[in-house]
């Protein structure tokens, strides 16, 4: 058996350096990360091909003198922490000091450092993990550093990259991570030589997503209000109702200045959004969160990506109440109940409005442009499609006529709007059978020829599990012994169907909901199953039931989604039509 | 083939049988009526392979022949033709020649070789009744038809031909119509068959106040003769329910309701009650009668009717649509409401042969 014995520091160094650099992203991600912590107001990154031939980062920070640099290349010397202590409090992107050595110590690395006010700066060449040469060189203020060929002594690490669009594509979705966090930093973002973007310092997140993502991303976000609960702060862009991808790749949780994925942030976000998006559909959502460091601990993971919370569930409930409360706010203040009224406060948030200096650096689309540039990132009246202000209020809308019986035209103040009757259909129904489940009055039609109906074993357990739920929904079902029911009476809304089938198709779209087997959810459920069913797919179109449709529409809490959250209305901007037409 | 033809005969020809013609129909010859020549005139024919419509108009046979001609665009064109006298002259590439006074039409046709075949009706099992009574029969049951097309048993009426009557049946699950009249057959006469919506509303739509009617049928086909136009439908397949079951045993109440009061009160009423889910609720109390409506958001309303009622208070909830149809299609000024509970269905009748049940609705107060 082999001695044990202690690894010399190169090794150790290529050990952690396999934790914390996993791929080119993770070398931009901690040289990034330094920058902002040297208080860089400026940073540019350019890389080469998928990143391993070469990635330099370099900043306009405090720089170093040169004992620093040599230091910092030791094992967990930092500047950032001195005890144990200070690790929970710690606010700083890194501060483990494993970073540089680590990267070093499986790259030719380059790294040119000069602080501010010294006369010259320091140039330190390693090659996995040897200095090589200290020398002096004449850089402007700000630390700039080169990895080349990295993984150049680790095959097997560099057998696990993937294909080099691949790994651009991870340093792209980085950078723009990197960017959203710290969108008072001016960042630009290279590859061989050409810019993928450039993104402006600037207090309001919003020119920072544009910078980033461009106007079309940005038309399908609104602000969220700067918003307290439980101690924690949420502020950032939430997606319009309606908009969503089929994945989570566009929602970035910033905490702290650091982005994070943890559950605790995009669970609650979906589930604030459940009755707003279809199925397997995810918001788009850029949260920033601020919360006491001491209240969770990110040293749990090398890249700092995942953190662990001490308590969950406040954060959870944060979350949801801001998403939902969101959500609420672009609903109706409907007329006849002024109650909702006040929920909708017409202050526009401090934090979120535009700079007093417009961002520089952006002629490209001033011209044709009908709003000002910042003012897009406002929230409403003024931005693109304005449901708050929009709903409630029919008069905002002129009929102008049907299409094909399933869709209703309208002009809205900004552009020509497209209304589903089904889903507009859908929504109605729902609303209406959700207040009357609350209120236990769902009108009950009674059949002529009550039907015996025997169920497959799977639908039979659930209906009799529900049967309460299931009574008091117009439904009236009895056990007839077995897995067989007898079925009395539907509710009105869908009396003239097949009671069989429609009982089945019942337990068919519970299943499908994932909530067949859960009381808690199965009368949300019910509802939503019931007023798909029951929701008309169109009419020829006839001015006066379009009217009344539309009013009854925008009478609803949540009118610009189906239950089952397909759209009821899309617009199409004046400005989107202009452009079409150019 | 050559035809004179006056215009106003062609016209009501055309009009008679163009509503069946479907203007996206899966076969072009659909859209098409087919135009033969008879001893005594001109014989037009349109079908949509499930209810076909054939009418002899009178005609001066120059030359017999036969073609297929678009039927809408035929109407239209003879509906605007300046003076009386028509003739059609069709070439064998059935290209038709119309020509009216100084007016000249050329349209283009499509051989009779690829018009459906009309059904032969089977003559045995005719039988014939006044065509007043079958249109005040369907008058009377077919607004309970099913329009749910999952429900496709329930897309029409049931004819129920026994004992020497003939009983109408619509429902949709929810009320049902039921009429009935005597009309004399031998018992191998003795059938029941489900004639689909469509040719419900085609057969109201020919059937006239005068003269007879022949309805005979096939085994999947049911036809009817009258004044000289025939109606062929396919039936609806499967089995209707027994509708027997239905009526309920012997009422508690009977109300007589004045029909024209009534349906403008349950009108008024049911502007509050505003979508189809809604209901209405009949509250009656000694010698009175309240309708009342309540939406949560938008309004209640009610009305008072005084009756003759000397039952027990008795309270109950019906879809309002459902208790105005009877009402709209009867002519009777007397209803008569009968009622056992607020749980149990409720029964329009009237003097004559007719019963309508409706179910009420559960709604907690």
């Amino acid at each position: 058996m082999e001695k044990i014995r202690l690894l010399p520091d190169e090794v150790a160094s290529q050990v952690a350096a396999g934790e914390v650099v996993e791929r080119p992203a993770s070398v931009v991600k901690e040289l990034v990360e330094n920058s902002l912590d040297a208080g860089a107001s400026r940073i540019v990154v350019d890389f080469v091909r998928s990143g391993s031939q070469l990635i330099r980062v370099a900043d306009d920070g405090f720089g170093m003198d040169r004992e620093d640099a040599l230091l910092s290349l030791e094992r967990h010397a930092t500047s950032k922490i001195r005890s144990a202590g200070d690790l929970a409090t710690v606010t700083t992107m890194g501060f483990r000091g494993e970073a540089l050595p680590s990267i070093a110590s499986v790259s030719r690395f380059r790294l040119v450092t000069r602080s501010r006010g010294a006369d010259a700066g320091t140039e330190i060449l390693v090659a996995g993990g040897k200095i090589e040469s200290v020398a002096d060189s004449g850089e402007a203020p700000g630390t700039s550093i080169e990895v080349r060929s990295l993984f150049f002594n680790v095959p097997a690490r560099k057998k696990f990259l993937r294909g080099e669009e691949t790994e651009a594509a991870h340093i792209i979705h980085q950078m723009q991570s990197l960017a959203l966090a710290h969108p008072n930093v001016a960042m630009t973002l290279s590859r061989e030589s050409r810019k993928i973007w450039q993104a402006a310092a600037s207090d309001d997140l919003g020119v920072r997503l544009r910078d980033l993502f461009g106007e079309d991303f940005l038309r399908r976000l609104l602000p969220l209000e700067s918003v307290e609960e439980n101690g924690i702060t949420l502020s950032g862009y939430l997606s319009k109702p309606g908009e969503s991808r089929p994945d989570r790749d566009q929602q970035f949780m910033i905490l702290n200045g650091r982005v994070i994925q943890c559950p605790a942030f995009f669970q609650p976000l979906r589930e604030a959004y459940a009755e707003a998006l279809p199925r397997g559909r995810h918001p788009l959502a850029v949260l920033r969160i601020s919360m006491d460091p001491a209240a969770f601990d990110c040293n749990v993971h090398p890249a700092k990506r995942e953190i662990r919370l001490h308590r969950p569930d406040l954060v959870r409930q944060a979350v949801y109440l801001a998403a939902r409360r969101f959500l609420e706010r672009l609903r109706t203040p409907a007329a006849p109940t002024p109650l909702s009224a006040p929920a909708v406060p017409p202050k526009t948030t401090e934090p979120e409005s535009p700079p007093a200096e417009p961002a520089p650096a952006r002629p490209k689309n001033s011209g044709a442009t009908p709003l000002p540039l910042v003012a897009a990132f406002e929230p409403p009246p003024q931005a693109g499609w304005n449901l708050e202000a929009q709903t409630g209020d029919e008069e905002h809308f002129q009929l102008i006529g049907g299409l094909n019986n399933r869709w209703i035209l309208m002009q809205g103040p900004d552009g020509l709007v497209l209304l589903s009757i089904r889903a507009a259909s859908e929504r109605i129904l729902f609303e209406n059978l959700r207040r009357e489940m609350q209120s236990g009055s769902v009108p009950a039609q009674r059949l002529l020829i009550p039907e015996v109906l025997e169920l497959p074993v799977k639908d039979a357990a659930w209906v009799s599990e529900n049967l309460p739920i299931l009574n008091t929904s117009g439904f009236s079902l009895e056990p007839f012994g077995g897995n067989t029911f007898k079925l009395e009476a539907l509710p009105s809304a869908l009396s003239g169907r097949d009671a069989r089938s429609t009982l089945l198709d019942i337990c068919e779209l519970l299943r499908a909901s994932g909530s067949l087997g859960n009381p808690t959810l199965a009368g949300e459920s019910l509802a939503r199953s019931v007023s798909s069913l029951a929701a008309i797919e169109g009419f020829s179109y006839e001015e006066s039931r379009a009217r009344q449709l539309v009013r009854e529409l925008l009478r609803c809490e949540l009118p610009y989604a189906s239950p089952r959250g397909h759209p009821t209305m899309i617009q199409w901007s004046f400005f989107e039509l202009e452009r079409k037409f150019h | 083939m050559k035809i004179a033809v006056t215009k106003e005969a062609l016209l009501e020809g055309l009009q008679r049988i163009q509503n069946v013609v479907s203007n996206r129909a899966t076969l072009p010859v659909l859209t098409n009526a087919l135009l033969e020549t008879t001893d005594t005139g001109l014989q037009l024919t349109t079908t949509d392979l499930e209810v076909g419509i054939r009418c002899t108009i009178p005609a001066k046979v120059q030359k017999p022949g036969s073609t297929t001609l678009p039927a809408r665009r035929l109407a239209a064109i003879v509906r605007e033709l300046p003076s009386s006298e028509i003739t059609i002259e069709v070439d064998g590439e059935n290209i038709a020649t119309i020509r009216c006074g100084a007016s000249f039409f050329k349209i283009y046709g499509l051989p009779k070789t690829e018009f459906p075949e009309f059904p032969i009706a089977g003559e045995q099992t005719a039988i014939t009744l006044k065509q007043s009574e079958l249109k005040d029969g369907l008058r009377k049951t077919s607004y309970a038809i099913s329009s749910d097309e999952t429900r496709y048993v329930l897309n029409g009426i049931l004819f129920s031909l026994a004992d020497n009557k003939m009983t109408l049946v619509a429902t949709d699950g929810r009320r049902l119509a039921l009429f009935d009249t005597d009309v004399e057959f031998p018992k191998s006469h003795e059938r029941d068959f489900i004639l689909p919506t469509k040719a419900v509303t085609e057969l109201q739509r020919l059937l006239g106040e005068e003269g007879e009617v022949t309805i005979s049928t096939s085994e999947n086909f049911a036809f009817f003769e009258l004044s000289g136009t025939f109606l062929s439908s396919k039936l609806v397949e499967g089995n209707y329910p027994n509708y027997r079951q239905v009526v309920p045993g012997e009422a508690k109440e009977r109300i007589a309701l004045e029909r024209d009061a009534f349906l403008n009160c349950v009108r008024r009423v049911s502007l509050l009650s505003s979508d189809k889910t809604s209901s209405v609720r009949l509250n009656f109390t000694r010698d009175n009668l309240d309708i009342t409506a309540n939406t949560p958001e938008v309004g209640e309303a009610k009305e008072s009717l005084t009756i003759k009622y000397r039952g027990k208070d008795l309270s109950i909830a019906f879809n309002p649509e459902f208790l105005m149809d009877p009402f709209r299609n009867l002519a009777n000024e007397e209803v008569y409401l009968e009622l056992i509970d607020e749980m149990s269905p409720g029964v329009l009748k009237i003097n004559t042969p007719f019963l309508y049940v409706i179910m009420p609705m559960r709604v907690s107060v």
